[in-house]
């Protein structure tokens, strides 16, 4: 009797509650939307990049040449920004021990701030579990795992008018905030301000001495 | 009967002067060749308490350059022989070593340069018999800085199964496109 539970135990916890799944069809009624967003984001943008706040087509998480639509990703402080900018990913994919760059790397990327004004956006918060709920998501790895199923969540979710997606980033403690290009998301834009160069910034400088980055 | 004496004794407070710990914290750093490890526990649980700031600029990117030589000379194992200008023109057919140097110039060539050698020092892996490969100065419009271009050619990466970029290319020439598309994220 007791084995039989055991067994029944067992069987019940291979259910893994946190695997990504596809999205089915989508209703625009019924989905919890992000309430209440910071209006302040950041963006770090290499200096010869054609314009900080360009949506782009290129392949990531929630963008792809594939998509419909292009995407802008914003972070919520210029850590994150940093390590989910193109350096800061070709840094956290090396060996500790050759994460070597040049002084030049980190002159030549820009911090910038930028105010949105959310008032007019429709948000889908990925770190919502009732908002997840609501479209069928059954777990964040939804947008976090596979690129492949994070964009099918990102196509569902345009398909049906939402303009972002607000998650947590995978390589940093901040958060992201993927924007749909829409005349709703230009809208809400407001100009980048260029903050200072990526070796002026003592916290990230402090941080990439803790993880082993050295500079030439 | 007398009355008891009270005796007093201080505890040991740990001294919280923001100014002269970080003072300390950067002296140890520069002092000892920490490991990673090393320097991410001491260091991290440090920043919790005290965050960097404007002030320690200069203080961290001198920590920064730590250990800068060492790994320079990895990436120069990694890279294999060095040729000088004059070796370059030779192997070229340049009339002169300026040539090499102005080819270095214009991101047509890979060169590294140390503060206490003289003269320009160039990779042999970017040759091919007696031309330069192809895919150099298409690397370098992308990440001129050579000790950068360098370093992100010589770097092991999880995403290529503890291999560099340089090692991918050295058995399977035909993934510079792939070698392209990661320089081109590199700035992105």
């Amino acid at each position: 009797m007791s084995c039989l539970l055991l067994l029944t135990l067992m069987s019940a916890s291979s259910v893994d509650a946190g695997a990504p799944n596809s999205p089915g069809p989508l209703s625009p009624s019924g989905i919890f939307l992000a309430k209440s967003i910071d209006k302040k984001w950041w963006r770090n943008a290499h200096q010869k990049a054609s314009g900080p706040l360009e949506f782009s087509n290129a392949d990531g998480r929630f963008s792809h040449p594939t998509l419909p639509f292009k995407t802008l990703y914003l972070g919520s402080d210029g850590i994150t920004c940093f390590w989910e900018s193109g350096l800061g990913r070709n840094l956290i994919d090396r060996f500790p021990t050759d994460r070597t760059i040049a002084a030049d790397d980190l002159i030549s990327r820009i911090e910038y701030s930028v105010l949105i004004t959310p008032a007019k956006l429709r948000l889908f918060n990925a770190n919502d579990s009732a908002a997840r709920r609501s479209i069928g998501a059954k777990s964040v790895a939804c947008f976090l795992s596979s690129h492949a199923i994070a964009r099918q969540w990102a196509q569902a979710l345009f398909s049906i008018g939402i303009h972002g997606i607000l998650y947590p980033s995978a390589r940093s403690n901040g958060t992201c905030l993927a924007l749909f290009e829409s005349p709703e998301t230009c809208g809400a834009l407001g100009s980048p301000r260029p903050i200072r160069n990526s070796y002026q910034n003592a916290e990230l400088l402090a941080r990439l001495l803790v993880e082993g980055v050295r500079t030439l | 009967m007398a009355a008891p004496v009270e005796v007093k004794i201080d505890e040991a407070q740990l001294l919280d002067d923001k100014p002269e710990d970080k003072e300390v914290v950067f002296r140890l750093l520069s002092k000892f060749n920490l490991s990673v490890g090393d320097v991410a526990e001491i260091f991290a649980t440090y920043l919790l308490k005290h965050p960097a700031n404007e002030k320690d600029l200069d203080r961290l990117r001198s920590a920064l350059r730590l250990g800068a030589t060492e790994r320079q000379a990895r990436m120069i194992a990694a890279a294999g022989k060095l040729l000088t200008s004059e070796q370059v023109a030779d192997l070229l057919g340049y009339r002169g070593r300026q040539t090499a140097n102005n080819k270095k110039r214009s991101g047509e060539l890979l060169a590294i340069s140390f503060p206490n050698r003289r003269g320009d020092f160039f990779p042999s892996f970017q040759f091919e018999a007696s031309r330069v490969r192809p895919w150099i100065p298409e690397l370098l419009k992308r990440i001129p800085n050579a000790w950068s271009a360098l370093a992100f050619l010589t770097a092991k990466y999880d995403s290529l199964e503890g291999q560099s970029w340089l090692d991918i290319l050295r058995a399977d020439p035909s993934r510079v496109d792939e070698l392209l598309a990661a320089a081109d994220a590199y700035v992105s």
